[in-house]
């Protein structure tokens, strides 16, 4: 390898040989500094509705912002939220002392507000998984199953008595397929109005 | 559009578009130029006669992949930001299924079957025609398929994540992989086409 020519490479095989080195220097680069911010992906911290509904009821020191629009905001958010629009977040006052969740209406903006904020040394800085959205679903007007089997009891009660401290209200279903959101950590997918779903389909290809 | 422009709201829907159109023409332009308007090139591959479609894919996703990690090592591109198509192992492998029959009979994949339209190609024309027959039908189909589409989810995961590796190793591994596979293709098209009585 060391003897060739790099004349006699035909074009294809010099990129061959680009490709492999710069890949190789990358394999080094990752395995020498594992733990430079730059080289692994910096995963964002989730909360579900259901920590953050425990955290509200139980008074816990948590500074709750919501990113979106401040119609929407007025229209409906999550008990304690304050609205902080994105453009406005490094220059809000935040306690340093206290946790932060945040949530927005869409994904990127959630993870630049969370990124943006662990940057400035935030040492807790979490994401509510689903927003308001997934408050509104899970936690103020969940499904629940009609028949409880013993395993999801606790849970079932547990959802209950949350909807009830919030004043919502439950809807029965004959389906134990629903109870499935709070173990599976994804958010439900906002499909409504024809708006949205013209744009999740856009995010496809 | 998914691009970080669009989505972190830098620039509006319109101007999207406008982004769209230009990199849209270059993609076809240099899919065109690739020599993959041409059906016959494009069935060649299934017969191992001719791999430039396999090449010319797995070339574009480890050059990507290697600017993607570079960019992102020197902090030029947040990689958190990027979109990921979420992963649905069973509605995913039948789609593959589709497309793959898709391919092998009509001689199109759904972007190259543009590009044969746009040179005036009859049969680019028809497969055209066929996509967005097709894509019609899904969407009326739609609330008979959802609960598959959206079943068997892994989320949005990548393999660095599913196989807990780090990136760079996984960088390296799958450009070994490409260019073994790059080797083995022009074996196979030496083999092929010198036997093959074509």
């Amino acid at each position: 390898m060391m003897n060739i020519n790099l004349s006699q490479l035909s074009f294809n095989e010099k990129l061959a040989a680009c490709a492999f080195l710069l890949s190789f220097l990358a394999m080094v680069a990752s395995v020498s500094t594992p733990n430079t911010p730059a080289n692994q992906s910096n995963k964002p911290s989730y909360v579900t509705v259901l920590e953050m509904a425990h955290w509200i009821k139980n008074r816990e020191e948590v500074q709750l912002i919501d990113l979106r629009e401040k119609a929407l905001f007025d229209e409906f958010h999550v008990p304690t939220a304050s609205h902080v629009p994105l453009t406005d977040l490094l220059d809000a006052a935040f306690d340093p002392q206290k946790k932060i969740v945040l949530y927005a209406g869409k994904e990127t903006h959630e993870i630049q507000a969370w990124l943006s904020l662990t940057g400035v040394g935030h040492a807790e800085v979490h994401i509510l998984r689903g927003g308001a959205y997934d408050w509104h679903q899970r936690i103020l007007y969940p499904k629940l199953p009609k028949v409880v089997t013993t395993n999801a009891e606790a849970l079932v009660s547990e959802i209950k008595k949350l909807t009830n401290f919030y004043g919502g209200r439950v809807e029965y279903v004959n389906s134990d397929s629903v109870l499935n959101y709070y173990s599976e950590n994804k958010a439900s997918r906002e499909i409504i109005s024809r708006k949205n779903k013209a744009r999740l389909v856009r995010m496809g290809c | 559009m998914n691009g970080p422009l669009y989505s972190t709201g830098w620039i509006g829907e319109e101007a999207s578009l406008i982004f769209a159109l230009a990199i849209g023409i270059a993609f076809g332009f240099f899919l065109e130029r690739a020599g993959l308007g041409s059906a016959k090139k494009l069935a060649a591959q299934f017969y191992g006669k001719d791999l430039t479609v396999f090449k010319m894919m797995f070339t574009a996703i480890i050059t990507a992949m290697i600017g993607a990690f570079w960019l992102n090592y020197f902090g030029f591109l947040q990689l958190e930001l990027v979109y990921l198509t979420p992963t649905h192992i069973a509605p995913q492998v039948i789609g593959g299924l589709v497309f793959g029959v898709g391919f092998i009979v009509g001689g199109y994949c759904p972007g190259t079957s543009c590009v044969a339209s746009s040179t005036g190609s009859l049969d680019g024309l028809v497969n055209v025609f066929g996509m967005f027959v097709g894509i019609l039908l899904f969407g009326e189909l739609f609330p008979f398929l959802e609960a598959f589409y959206n079943s068997t989810s892994l989320g949005q995961i990548t393999l660095v994540e599913y196989l807990g590796l780090p990136n760079g190793v996984l960088v390296f591994v799958l450009v070994l992989v490409a260019l073994l596979g790059f080797w083995i293709s022009e074996l196979l098209e030496a083999k092929n086409n010198s036997t093959g009585a074509a």
